[in-house]
C-alpha cells in the first residue's frame, strides 16, 4: 500500500473509521519495535479494497455493526471504549460467528499492513519490492556433491 | 500471412509448453503452422515485482486458481469433487508463465512401472528413445544444472551452472547429509548465465508472480520468438469450441470465438491438441458428432479419465536464524530423490520426491506461507511473525499419482464459459497408495528439517491449490482398447488428430512433468515431419 494515510475515506463512515482503526490495533497490536496496524493507517487501505466490491462492503457493513452489538450486549459500551482485553474478547466471539467477515478482515489487514513502507523498512535492509536489484548469491558449490557423488547410481535402468 | 478460412497444413491448440515446442520444431521443417490460444502475450515488463505492493497480485490477476482469477481468457472449472484444484493459465507460452520452472526429466523407470511394479501401465516409448529430443529442449530452454546426479543416468551438459542454494540451501542440505540421503541441484529452466540472447537471473524470488529478465524460461520467450521468425503463425485471443469432422471422420479444422465473441471457422489438414491434461479432453468431449456421439477420439472411453495430479504435502521447519531464504529463484535449489523408486517395505508402491521451496515475503509470511497456517492476530501476533519471517525452509513431498480410471475430467452440466462452452468438471479422490505414500513423505520431510535444525515443523498434509500437473487423460498406448493416442501422439479413431501435451502421459513419475511433455512434443513432431508428407497428401 502507499504510505498515504491521508487520503480520504471513499466507504467508511468516520463512525466506521474509528472504529475500524481500533478492531486493527487488536489485529496486530503496537509493541516496541511495530507500530500497531490501526495506528499506521492502515484503515485506508481497507476502505480502498472493500470500498471496490458490493460484496465486500455488505460483508463489512454487517460485521462491524455485529462487532458493535456484540460490545453493547457483553459489555454495555462501544467497541471504542472497551479495554484492550475486552475488545479481544469481543472480536474473538465474532471471529467465530461471521468467519468469512473476520478472514476477510485479518487477510486484508495483513496485506496492507506488509506492505507499508514503514514496516517493511523495519523488517530489515534486504527486505524490498524484487526488482529491479534483485539478489546476490554466492555461486553454487561443487564441493558440497562429493559424498552424494560417492553412493554411485541409485536409478533402476528399464 | 493466412487468410482467415484458407486452409491451413497444420493447425495448433493451445500455445502453452508443448504447442510451442511442436510449433517450433515443424516450422523448422518449412511445414505452415498456425497455433490459436484463448489468451494473449504478456509484456515481461509489465510483472509487478517492482511494486512494493507486488505481492498483492498474488491474490488478484496473478492468483494461480482460475476460479479466483477470472481474467478474460480464464475459463472456470468445477472442483468440488476433487481434494486438489487445477491450476492453469491461457496465454501465448500458457502455464510456463507463472510456473516456478523446475525442469526435471522423468527417469527410466517411469516409462516401465507395469513389468518393474505391476500397476498402471508400460509407456510405448522409453526413456532412451526420448532422450534426444530432453537434449534438444534443454538447449532451447536453457538448464541451470549440474551433471553427475547419480538418480539420473548421464545426461547431456546443462547450458548453465545451478541455482545459487544461499544460507537457506546450504542450511537443509546439512540435513541432508547428516541423514546421507540423496539431495542435487535440481535442474530448472532458469538461465544463472546471459544465454541465448537472454539475461541472467538476479535471484529476486517469485518466479510465479512473471520473470521481467527472460531468465526463467517460459514458452513465450524461448519456443515462439523462434518459431515464428521460421513462419509458425500464432493467433491470440482465439478460443476453440470444437473440432469439426469431415464425412470422412477426419479432422477438418475448428470452429472458435474471437476476443468479440464473434465465430469464426479455421480449416486445417491435421489437427494437434495441446490444451493439457484438463483443457484436451474438455475439447474433445465437446466435440461430438453423429460419428462421434461420446467425444471426439473416444471410441476407448478413456477421453478424460486416468487423471492424474501430483499428491503435494507442504512440510515447513522454522529455524531459530535469518535464512535470507527470499533471495534466490523461489521454488528451484534442490531437488531429493532418495525415496524415488519403489520399495514394497515401506508400505506402498512407486514414491515420491522432495522439493525445497525457499522463503516467503512479509505479506505471505503472516497469511501463513505455503502450509496455510496463518500468523494468528492479536497479542500473539508479532511473536509467532518474527518466529516464522526469513526462519522458514519447505520440503514440497511431490507423490507419484497412480493412474486409474475413476478419476477424470467431464463437461459440467451447467456451468460454461463466458462464450458458452461448458466447463470442465474434474472429479477425484486419493487412492489408498497415495495416502500412506504421502504420510511416509511428511514423515522423511520432518526427519531432514529436524536433522538440519528446524526448532519446529508445520505440515499441510494435501495443499488443496497444487492441481499444477495435469496428466493423463488421453493417454499414449500400443492400442484401441487402453489408449486414445499411439506411440506418436496420433488418435488411434482419428488419423490426422495428435495430441502433444500433458494428457498422454501413461504414467505421472514423481516429478514435475513440462521437459518430459515438451521432449514428448519433439518426438512427436520429428516423427511427424518424417511422415509428413502422407500425413499432408490429399487433404
Amino acid at each position: 500500500m502507499l504510505e498515504d494515510s491521508s487520503r480520504a475515506f471513499s466507504f467508511f463512515l468516520e463512525t466506521q473509521q474509528r472504529l475500524l482503526t481500533a478492531i486493527l490495533n487488536r489485529i496486530i497490536p503496537a509493541d516496541d519495535r511495530f507500530p500497531g496496524a490501526g495506528d499506521l493507517g492502515v484503515a485506508s487501505y481497507l476502505d480502498n479494497v472493500i470500498g471496490r466490491s458490493a460484496d465486500l462492503r455488505r460483508l463489512f457493513g454487517e460485521g462491524l455493526g455485529q462487532i458493535e452489538i456484540v460490545s453493547q450486549e457483553r459489555y454495555g459500551q462501544g467497541f471504542i471504549t472497551l479495554p484492550e482485553s475486552q475488545q479481544e474478547t469481543v472480536l474473538r466471539q465474532v471471529e467465530s460467528t461471521q468467519a468469512e467477515f473476520f478472514a476477510t478482515l485479518v487477510l486484508h489487514t495483513y496485506s496492507g499492513y506488509y506492505t507499508h513502507p514503514g514496516v517493511v523498512r523495519l523488517l530489515g535492509p534486504d527486505v524490498r519490492p524484487p526488482q529491479p536489484a534483485g539478489y546476490q548469491l554466492e555461486p553454487f558449490d561443487h564441493g558440497l556433491l562429493e559424498s552424494v557423488q560417492r553412493r554411485g547410481p541409485m536409478y533402476r535402468d528399464a | 500471412m493466412a487468410a482467415r478460412t484458407e486452409r491451413v497444413d497444420v493447425l495448433v491448440i493451445g500455445a502453452g509448453a508443448s504447442g510451442a515446442a511442436f510449433s517450433w520444431s515443424l516450422s523448422q521443417a518449412g511445414i505452415g503452422v498456425m497455433c490459436l490460444d484463448q489468451g494473449g502475450w504478456l509484456d515481461p515488463t509489465a510483472y509487478p515485482t517492482a511494486l512494493e505492493d507486488w505481492e498483492l497480485y498474488r491474490q488478484r490477476e496473478y492468483h494461480p486458481d482460475p476460479n479466483v482469477r477470472r481474467l478474460a481468457a480464464d475459463y472456470p472449472v468445477n472442483n468440488t469433487e476433487s481434494p486438489i484444484a487445477p491450476l492453469m493459465y491461457n496465454a501465448i507460452g500458457g502455464s510456463t508463465i507463472h510456473w516456478s520452472a523446475h525442469f526435471p526429466r522423468f527417469r527410466p523407470s517411469d516409462f516401465r512401472v507395469r513389468t518393474l511394479d505391476g500397476v498402471a501401465d508400460d509407456w510405448p516409448i522409453t526413456y532412451r528413445q526420448l532422450e534426444p529430443f530432453y537434449d534438444i529442449n534443454d538447449r532451447m530452454v536453457g538448464v541451470a544444472g549440474i551433471n553427475g546426479d547419480p538418480a539420473y543416468p548421464p545426461k547431456s551438459p546443462r547450458q548453465t551452472p545451478p541455482v545459487p542454494l544461499g544460507k537457506l540451501g546450504t542450511t537443509i542440505v546439512r540435513g541432508f547429509e547428516k541423514l546421507g540421503w540423496h539431495w542435487w541441484p535440481s535442474d530448472s529452466a532458469i538461465l544463472t548465465r546471459p544465454y541465448d540472447g537472454r539475461d541472467a537471473c538476479n535471484n529476486c524470488g517469485p518466479c510465479d508472480i512473471g520473470c521481467s529478465r527472460a531468465a526463467k524460461a517460459s514458452a513465450d520467450v524461448t519456443y515462439w520468438p523462434k518459431a515464428v521468425a521460421q513462419g509458425a503463425v500464432l493467433r491470440p485471443h482465439a478460443r476453440v469450441r470444437e473440432i469439426t469432422v469431415n464425412t470422412d471422420g477426419l479432422a477438418d479444422g475448428v470452429v472458435y470465438y474471437d476476443a468479440m465473441g464473434r465465430v469464426h471457422e479455421q480449416k486445417a489438414r491435421v489437427v494437434v491438441l495441446a490444451c493439457n491434461g484438463i483443457g484436451t479432453p474438455r475439447l474433445l468431449l465437446h466435440s461430438r458428432s453423429a460419428r462421434f456421439p461420446h467425444g471426439l477420439a473416444n471410441s476407448s472411453g478413456l477421453v478424460g479419465r486416468n487423471l492424474m495430479f501430483h499428491p503435494y504435502a507442504m512440510v515447513t521447519g522454522i529455524f531459530d536464524e535469518p535464512l535470507e531464504g527470499y533471495k534466490g529463484p523461489g521454488g528451484c535449489s534442490i531437488l531429493s530423490q532418495e525415496f524415488y523408486e519403489t520399495d514394497l517395505a515401506r508400505g506402498f508402491v512407486r514414491g515420491y520426491s522432495f522439493q525445497v521451496v525457499r522463503g516467503f515475503g512479509p505479506v505471505s509470511t503472516a497469511l501463513g506461507g505455503i502450509v496455510r497456517h496463518p500468523v494468528p492476530w492479536g497479542a500473539e501476533h508479532r511473536r509467532v511473525f518474527d518466529a516464522r519471517f526469513d526462519r522458514t525452509i519447505t520440503l514440497a513431498v511431490v507423490g507419484e499419482d497412480l493412474p486409474e480410471p475413476h478419476n477424470q475430467v467431464v463437461l459440467d452440466p451447467i456451468l460454461t464459459d463466458s462464450d458458452g462452452i461448458p466447463a470442465p468438471k474434474v472429479i477425484y479422490r486419493m487412492s489408498e497408495n497415495s495416502l500412506k505414500l504421502m504420510a511416509h513423505g511428511v514423515a522423511r520431510a520432518t526427519d531432514v528439517l529436524r536433522a538440519a535444525g528446524a526448532v519446529e515443523v508445520l505440515v499441510n498434509p494435501l495443499l488443496r491449490p497444487a492441481g499444477w500437473h495435469l496428466m493423463g487423460t488421453a493417454r499414449m498406448g500400443t492400442h484401441l482398447g487402453n489408449s486414445v493416442v499411439d506411440a506418436h501422439g496420433r488418435c488411434h479413431d482419428v488419423p490426422n488428430l495428435f495430441i502433444i501435451d500433458g494428457s498422454i502421459l501413461v504414467t505421472s513419475a514423481a516429478v514435475n512433468p513440462t521437459s518430459t511433455i515438451q521432449a514428448l512434443a519433439l518426438y512427436i513432431a520429428d516423427d511427424f515431419k518424417q511422415n509428413a508428407r502422407d500425413l499432408l497428401a490429399g487433404r
